[in-house]
């Protein structure tokens, strides 16, 4: 793993300690936001003032948890990245199904089961990988960053900031990303690594000077106490069968979700980054899974993987683990003092909708790239089309839903991401059917040209979703291949006509092998090339050059005769 | 297919020589004879454009070599532009960029 160039502290950097608060406060404000949905949540529910604060309690010990055993990645838990978890609304309507028919002891008992599906999920999406495919991963990332934007747009947008006029509005916006943008493109060191907090201070700044900030906010947090000590478990836990269904959709959604956040971290803590390592995105879902499970005993609110947390550690440039310790503090810090968890709850929408807009630029290209940098057929393409289009329309699709369909539907519409990785996965798994990994045809070695290997490999490449570069490479050392045995009388004519070559390719997820077949002598390899001199003077010295460039072009070579039929067998790595 | 078009920069200058196409075991044979033309005219400092070319063989890499030895014994230049990744990639792993003054584009080389 190779750290990326604009990663000033990677995975394994610990950044010094004052550096290192500052960075978590940076991520605590803007995971702060989030926690705007546990009053949102609680006002669905009737809940009080105190159980609303103790709900948000709740929910930031639990997170404070599951950032550290995501990243300590011990005991095959955790996927040792920096990836924080944050509640969302999209849970929203699972668990109001489940008060509805077991009162609010059953909302957190579903939140276990949640947690409980995710750990089934984890075990499943690992033995899947023919479907969750590298395209499908970049289109998980792809739809994090797009569902950022659209959220920070329309914080900035449609929000109701009570009495806050339009130009307010932008104002607060240009001057958070404005801020934002100038230490991240023209400044370096430090002051890059906290351009998101200095736009979110500038931001709350601005808001304080237009005194846009609402005189019954600034009361909530007069009124607030300091300190307080948080009550886990301040309802209880129940279960209600009737939660089942909708907890195990649920979690599928939340483990999809975070798929899409593991990838993603992955992605920007290796420059040489080329497929997910499932097995590691198996360890951050059970970490995730077991913090759910934890969190129902804690009366918190269901967390998942925070793509925009780790979209904020990539663009700020530090992905250290030691951010996570820092962070987790800070949340169990905040868990006990009310008067931060309501300073956070009001802090401008525009400011934070700036912030979202800022990260969504980051995550959203760097999906796009993902997917750009393989070659794409047409089951690929229309997988991952369709996923994309219904993961942007979810707002749509989801309003359609809304009023028609039954509860236990609604829980399928999760998120932006989890809906268009659904659609990407689903379509994968179907369109392998007559999707085969071997292909094989005859070229007649006289008469067919370059543009007929190229037209061939092209095609598997596309339908195998290969690199570029690795189809290319492919292509050149096939046809030199070709070239050696037509020019130097290596193939034998059987029929005495027109001599043929069997091209026949076979892929799975790590290489692409292309093998020749033909009646004649084995084509020659060596490890080394031949001498400057022997090119001019021997004959045979082309051919060893041939032999030596296969040999350099192709990851593995291997030769083989059996009777009159030879093999030669290019291997590429992707 | 292998098109070869060839025109002096300037007076007594270098010959710059697009190559388009592909250099495989036959077209080899084709640009040899015209290099050896031109070099028994009296050129020494041949450029070759290969912003166009696609592949070239190991049997093209030998022409290149007869070349640059030719020119070498009259005291003049081979100079290779604009190869992409792949073509680069041949000649390094060959060991024939060390025998050349590569360059991105023909003015460089120029």
């Amino acid at each position: 793993m190779r750290k990326p160039e604009n990663i000033l502290y990677g995975t394994e950097d610990k950044p010094p300690l004052q550096i290192l608060l500052v960075l978590a406060l940076q991520q605590m404000s803007f995971l702060g936001v989030y926690l705007v949905i546990s009053p949102l949540f609680a006002r669905h529910l009737g809940l009080d003032h105190e159980q609303s604060l103790q709900l948000i309690s709740a929910t930031l010990l639990a997170s404070g948890l599951g950032v550290v055993l995501q990243t300590l990645r011990i005991y095959g838990i955790g996927s040792g990245y920096f990836c924080p978890l944050q509640a969302t609304s999209s849970t929203f309507a699972g668990l109001i199904l489940a008060k509805a028919h077991g009162g609010l002891g059953a909302v957190f008992g579903m939140v276990g089961v949640v947690g409980l599906a995710q750990i089934g999920f984890a075990f499943l999406f690992q033995r899947l990988r023919s479907v969750f495919t590298v395209q499908v991963a970049g289109l998980a990332v792809l739809l994090i960053g797009l569902g950022l934007g659209s959220f920070g747009i329309k914080l900035v947008l449609d929000a109701e900031p009570a009495g806050m006029r339009w130009e307010q509005q932008a104002l607060l916006c240009a001057l958070t990303l404005g801020t934002m943008i100038l230490f991240n493109v023209w400044s370096s060191g430090y002051l890059r690594l906290f351009s998101a907090f200095l736009g979110l201070m500038l931001g709350f700044a601005g808001s304080c000077f237009m005194a846009v900030i609402p005189d019954s906010d600034w009361l909530m947090f007069d009124d607030a106490p300091l300190f307080y000590i948080p009550k886990p478990m301040h309802t209880g836990w129940t279960f209600d069968h009737h939660a089942l269904l909708p907890a195990i959709i649920t979690g599928l959604f939340l483990a999809l979700h975070s798929f899409g956040a593991l990838v993603a971290a992955q992605r920007f803590n290796d420059a040489d980054w080329k497929r997910p390592d499932l097995q590691l995105v198996k360890q951050g879902i059970l970490a995730e899974g077991l913090t759910n499970v934890f969190n129902s005993f804690l009366n918190g609110l269901p967390l998942t993987s925070s793509g925009g947390a780790v979209s904020l550690a990539a663009s700020t440039g530090c992905t250290s683990r030691y951010l996570a310790f820092a962070l987790s503090g800070i949340m169990v810090v905040m868990a006990f003092m009310p008067k931060a968890i309501v300073f956070w709850q009001i802090l401008p929408l525009p400011v934070m909708g700036a912030a979202l807009i800022f990260l969504a630029s980051f995550t959203a290209l760097s999906g796009l790239q993902v997917i750009a940098s393989r070659l794409l057929d047409n089951r690929k393409t229309l997988a991952l089309g369709i996923g994309l289009i219904l993961g942007v329309s979810y707002e749509s699709v989801q309003r359609s839903f809304q009023d028609s369909s039954p509860e236990a539907i609604k829980t399928l519409l999760f998120s932006g991401v989890s809906l268009g990785v659904f659609a990407a996965v689903v379509l994968s798994a179907l369109f392998q059917i007559r999707n085969h990994t071997r292909e094989r045809r005859s070229f007649d070695a006289l008469h067919s040209s370059l543009d007929d290997v190229i037209r061939f490999l092209e095609l598997q490449g596309k339908s195998w979703g290969a690199r570029h570069e690795v189809v290319h490479r492919a292509e050149y050392a096939t046809w030199q291949a070709f070239e050696i045995l037509t020019e130097h009388g290596l193939l034998h004519k059987p029929d005495g006509n027109s001599d043929k070559i069997e091209l026949e390719t076979i892929f799975n997820e790590y290489t692409f092998t292309v093998i020749l077949s033909y009646t004649g002598t084995v084509l020659p390899l060596t490890t080394h090339p031949p001498s400057h001199e022997a090119m001019l003077t021997d004959d045979t010295a082309v051919m060893q050059m041939a032999g030596y460039m296969l040999h350099r072009l192709a990851d593995q070579v291997r030769t083989r005769r059996d009777g009159e039929r030879c093999e030669l067998r290019l291997i590429f790595n992707d | 297919m292998l098109t070869i078009s060839s025109a002096h920069q300037h007076q007594g200058g270098a010959l710059v020589i697009a190559l388009t196409g592909r250099i495989d075991a036959s077209s080899a044979k084709d640009l040899e004879q015209q290099c050896l033309q031109w070099i028994g005219g009296g050129e020494t400092q041949l450029v070759f454009d290969f912003s166009a070319v696609s592949y070239i063989s190991s049997a093209a890499l030998r022409v290149f070599l007869l070349v640059a030895k030719r020119l070498d014994t009259v005291k003049g230049s081979v100079r290779l532009c604009a190869l992409n990744n792949t073509l680069r990639d041949v000649f390094d792993i060959s060991g024939f960029s060390k025998l050349f003054t590569i360059t991105s584009t023909v003015e460089e080389a120029l």
